[in-house]
């Protein structure tokens, strides 16, 4: 007898649809599958068997041919156990399929010996590729509810055994899970943690930081040991605007395929905050491995990716970073298939100016061989540097400057006033495909900034005097938008400007 | 600190103590580094940097530097040459050590300004303590400088003084090499240093035996008579010790017509120890320094590797291949060293050496001044930064704090005093005033 | 003709296999079938379920149990004869529901001798 489930396959961050047909005749006695199971779901026949055998189901001695179809695409994963199961069951007699008339069901689910369901990774994106394919419903993991609830429109059936998903499917559909309230999701407040008041001091280490935040710009932080780069770098969580609903959708969906979806929630709403040790190599930097998976530059998509110690990386992890930073995604190519996975971040690295980490410092003599400094420098330059929009000397606060200054402002109201920023941005990036003033192009550069006369003015005398490349021009007046931005000011004047070109990228010859 | 090498020395505004006492601070703690090694590199780990041990009082810098009296092991920081290790005996060395700890111990117990009247008393001689402004600035690039210079010439105080003055501002290139030169080795020296003094380079050299004596002998000769300054010799014993014998005759030459100059105190013998450390001092006085012969341990090696290390050019001549002397200059042309065939070929490549940035900011120019007084007048805001600077090098924060504006404001002035020349971001985040 | 004890015990193990079986209420369909260079021991029919039986006797237990003996090279190639032969008889499959691969186990290291019947033991892919 023959049945057929719909199902679906996660390749990359989308689904593709698969349909799942079960063919039971009397024959020698074997169960095969084909359609280019890989060995996870080879081994989804002793799951199917057992879970169905446990779940009080017979498993008569027959000869089973389960087809993924279509046949030319590599299905991953333990997710089609469910699938699989429910049509051998459909195809035996023994479970309805009740869906005739209101649409077919959809199902994923990886089955545990004894018939439970198990979560599956990317449930988000494998229920939008449901709805986008006009399938009605998902009947899927109880876990994985909560996300599939987030995609508008789709009937969610969660289930937690096998019979329960049989009974689901009897129905055509049983007890649907309610949609996901967006607004009281988004709505939630942050999460405490360190706040930017603990540091005394650094003033303006801390003012370029709320802009660099305010327009997503890169930074690059240089000091010596012990000045608080580290400290201040730990803290931007504190002072990051809160993600939009299309955002908020777009993180979670990655880390949903990445498996790193927390168990309750199911919508993330805080930006990420990765902090890779520098070791990390290049595939668990950019993404990689046999079947390609999200690195940690997508892990922080749309929030911020802080490298400390930046001059520790292997460079062939740093090489990896020059996509992300120029396209904002990452392309992982293989032999047979290339992927591309979102990863627009905002870059903070932290580093010493030199090996021993003393040059430039007032107080201790940097005791590096000439040569070895400029060797040190070196290792960052060309491509890698020109992304960087602000470039900070965080030096090191002498304890008498410490102890006078009052406490600076609480994250609270910075990140009040960056948020602020980042809704004008919005208005005014809106309908361009990109978020945030750092991801302006030169065109839209162009047409959306407007800047006063004066302050052409002393862009052209800083272009002389300072030699700056156009690049470095481009990067000047985007912080000096976002810096408009955080006064809400309709034109950029030239203060904006001015405070721009402090924290311009000067190269270690302008010294 | 590292300072601006090669500009003029600043005024340097010293916060504790008048410049007496610490002038006196750093004569006491040269004499006491000349008879111990490697006291200053301590003292400077210890306190930070060389203004903060001069900072200290004396008794806390006693208390750092330790009892006299234990023999020390002979601690070499580089290799000393096969031939100085031929020259002593183990035991010797033993005994002169402790010889030497005792003239340690005196002057340890010695009161620093008395020890300094003692050293001004010595005739055709000066004292250059580290805090003097005709302390050359090149040497304070060195992490541990010779915190005075005991220098002497054959002429009256203010000769020596303008001949310091020269040292301070002319670019000196080091001469170095083996005892027993080739014949072609010494042709070499006496080339360059004849044509180096013509062009105006300052030679520097040890004044030991063959390569070395032979380019100062030629620079002291090439001198014209308008030249003050011929040549110099840094030595690696007191200014007043002889070594080595076979030079005397070099020795009265070299002082009548140009400079001796020691970290090391009057009295301080000559030990193989002390070499290196006048190596160092040899290339850190030079903006570059030649190789004519030398086999591949040798001290013009040593000479060669802190120059490197201080960021110096190294030239290297060529010679015949296989033979012993050939051996340093070559495995430096192999590194990469420049070859030089001509005191030419010198010139060339110290003239690439990174000039100051500084030197690059030019003079105020008229239609600056006019539009800081423009802008003066809309807003005093811009004045009372440039007053701020005026009284030191500040950091934005600094300056925000001391006019009283935001720091966002102080980030946008101070912007726009670097884009009109009037003032460069340094090390460490810190704004300073281009000087006229 | 059976020429030693072994062989002679082989097959009285076969003859008390099958008379177990249809005391158990199978009809036998075949017995020893040969195909090609290979041998069906017994195939039985009960119901809807058509069995392939595999008859192992053991006298001792150093060789273990008898279930043991079959392993997965000698489960293939009954499991390819049996293909073969269904082939053959397609007839063989009229009504039934089931086809399975079962083992009769004939254990004498004990007195008595014990017979054990293991059904659906194996399946085609192992």
């Amino acid at each position: 007898m023959l049945a057929s489930i719909a199902s679906e396959a996660l390749s990359g961050l989308e689904g593709k649809p698969v349909q799942v047909e079960a063919d039971v005749v009397a024959a020698a006695p074997a169960f095969y599958i084909v359609g280019l199971p890989d060995a996870a779901v080879q081994e989804s026949r002793e799951r199917v068997r057992a879970a169905i055998v446990n779940s009080a189901y017979a498993f008569p001695s027959r000869r089973i041919t389960v087809n993924l179809a279509p046949a030319d695409l590599r299905k991953e994963g333990p997710s089609f156990d469910l699938p699989i199961a429910l049509a051998f069951l459909v195809a035996t007699g023994q479970a309805a399929d009740g869906c005739d008339g209101r649409g077919p069901l959809a199902a994923v689910g990886e089955l545990g010996l004894d018939g439970t369901l198990r979560p599956v990774a990317g449930a988000l994106a494998l229920a939008e590729s449901v709805r986008r394919r006009g399938v009605r419903g998902l009947i899927l993991p109880a876990a994985n509810a909560a996300e599939a609830a987030l995609v508008d429109g789709l009937e969610v059936y969660p289930a937690r055994t096998l019979a329960e998903a049989v009974a689901q499917l009897a129905a055509g559909g049983g007890a649907a899970a309610p949609p996901a309230d967006l607004t009281a999701l988004l709505g939630s407040p942050p999460a405490e943690g360190a706040d930017f008041a603990d540091i005394m001091g650094q003033e303006q280490v801390k003012r370029a930081l709320e802009v660099a935040v305010a327009g997503a710009h890169n930074v690059l932080m240089s000091g010596p040991p012990g000045a608080g780069k580290t400290m201040l770098a730990r803290r931007l969580p504190g002072i990051m605007p809160a993600l939009t609903l299309e955002e908020a959708i777009e993180v979670t969906r990655i880390y949903s395929v990445a498996g790193l979806l927390p168990q309750d929630r199911a919508l993330i709403t805080q930006r990420p905050f990765r902090a890779p040790h520098h070791t990390i190599s290049s595939p668990g930097l950019v993404g990689g491995g046999g079947t390609p998976r999200p690195g940690e530059v997508s892990l922080a998509h749309l929030g911020v990716l802080f490298l400390d110690e930046f001059a520790e990386f292997r460079l062939s992890a740093l090489e990896g970073l020059r996509q992300p930073l120029e396209d904002g995604e990452v392309t992982i190519s293989r032999r047979l298939m290339s992927m591309t996975f979102p990863a627009r971040i905002m870059l903070v690295a932290a580093m010493n100016p030199c090996p021993c980490g003393y040059l430039g410092d007032r107080g201790r003599d940097c005791t590096c061989p000439a040569h070895r400094v400029r060797q040190y420098g070196s290792r960052l330059s060309g491509p890698l540097l020109d992304r960087i929009d602000l470039r900070l000397e965080v030096p090191r606060v002498p304890p008498r400057d410490r102890r006078s200054g009052a406490h600076g402002e609480p994250s609270a109201r910075v990140r009040a006033r960056v948020s602020g920023a980042r809704e004008r941005q919005l208005a005014r990036l809106a309908g361009t495909g990109a978020y945030a003033n750092a991801h302006m192009s030169a065109r839209h550069l162009r047409r959306l900034c407007s800047l006063e006369t004066d302050a052409t003015a002393l862009l052209d005398r800083a272009y002389e005097r300072l030699r700056l490349s156009a690049r470095a021009c481009d990067r000047v007046i985007k912080v000096a938008q976002t810096i408009a931005d955080l006064e809400a000011a309709p034109t950029i004047t030239s203060a904006h400007v001015a405070e721009s070109l402090s924290y311009r990228n000067r190269s270690q010859h302008d010294r | 600190m590292i300072d601006e090498p090669y500009a003029r020395p600043a005024r340097r505004r010293s916060l504790h103590g008048p410049p007496a006492q610490r002038r006196a601070l750093c004569i006491w703690l040269g004499t006491l580094a000349s008879w111990r090694s490697g006291l200053v590199k301590k003292l400077v780990r210890e306190c930070g940097t060389v203004s903060r041990v001069l900072d200290a009082s004396p008794a806390e810098l006693a208390a750092l530097i330790g009892p006299p009296g234990v023999a020390q092991r002979s601690r070499k920081v580089h290799p000393t040459t096969a031939a100085q290790r031929l020259e002593r005996p183990g035991a010797q060395h033993a005994a002169e050590r402790d010889a030497e700890e005792q003239r340690f111990a005196a002057a340890l117990e010695a009161r620093p300004e008395d020890l300094a009247r003692m050293q001004e008393r010595f005739p055709h001689s000066a004292v250059v303590a580290w805090c003097d402004p005709l302390y050359p600035p090149a040497l304070r690039q060195l992490a541990d400088p010779p915190l005075c210079l005991f220098v002497r010439g054959r002429c009256d105080d203010q000769q020596i003084r303008r001949r310091l003055q020269i040292l301070c501002n002319v670019p000196a290139v080091a001469v170095v090499g083996t005892r027993a030169p080739s014949p072609y080795g010494t042709e070499m020296a006496a080339a360059l240093g004849r044509d180096l003094t013509i062009q105006g380079v300052l030679v520097v050299s040890g004044l030991a035996l063959g390569i070395d004596a032979t380019a100062q002998a030629a620079a002291i000769h090439a001198a014209q008579a308008a030249q003050e300054l011929a040549t110099v010799a840094v030595l690696g014993c007191g200014p007043d010790v002889v070594y080595p014998h076979a030079n005397a005759g070099l020795r009265e030459a070299v002082a009548r017509r140009g400079l001796l100059v020691s970290e090391f105190a009057w009295g301080v013998p000559a030990r193989p120890w002390r070499f290196p450390a006048r190596n160092r001092v040899m290339a850190a006085l030079s903006r570059g320094v030649v190789v004519v012969e030398g086999a591949s341990r040798s001290g013009a090696r040593i000479t060669a590797g802190f120059a490197l290390e201080l960021g110096r050019e190294v030239l290297a001549v060529p010679g015949e291949a296989g033979r012993r002397l050939t051996e340093a200059p070559h495995d430096l042309l192999r590194h990469g060293a420049p070859v030089c065939e001509s005191a030419a070929d010198v010139v060339a490549a110290i003239a690439t050496v990174h000039l100051d940035a500084e030197a690059l900011a030019g003079d105020l120019d008229a239609t600056v001044v006019a539009r800081l007084l423009e802008r003066g007048s809309d807003n005093g805001r811009v004045s009372g930064v440039l007053q701020a600077l005026e009284r030191g090098p500040m950091t934005a924060d600094q300056v925000a704090k001391d006019c009283g504006v935001r720091v966002y404001e102080a980030c946008a002035l101070l912007s726009e005093l670097e884009i009109d020349g009037l003032a460069t971001l340094t090390g460490g985040g810190v704004y300073r005033l281009n000087r006229r | 003709m059976p020429v030693n004890a072994r062989q002679l015990f082989g097959r009285a193990a076969e003859e008390a296999a099958a008379r177990y079986l249809i005391h158990d209420g199978w009809r036998l369909l075949g017995r020893n079938v040969r195909i090609g260079r290979g041998e069906l021991d017994i195939v039985a029919r009960r119901g809807p379920v058509l069995a392939f039986v595999e008859v192992k006797a053991r006298r001792t237990r150093t060789c273990g149990a008898p279930e043991d003996a079959v392993g997965a090279a000698k489960r293939r190639q009954i499991a390819r004869l049996a293909e073969l032969w269904l082939a053959a008889c397609p007839w063989a499959l009229t009504g039934v529901d089931e086809v399975r691969f079962d083992i009769v186990a004939v254990d004498s290291a004990a007195f008595p001798s014990t017979i054990r019947h293991l059904p659906a033991a194996f399946t085609l892919d192992g």
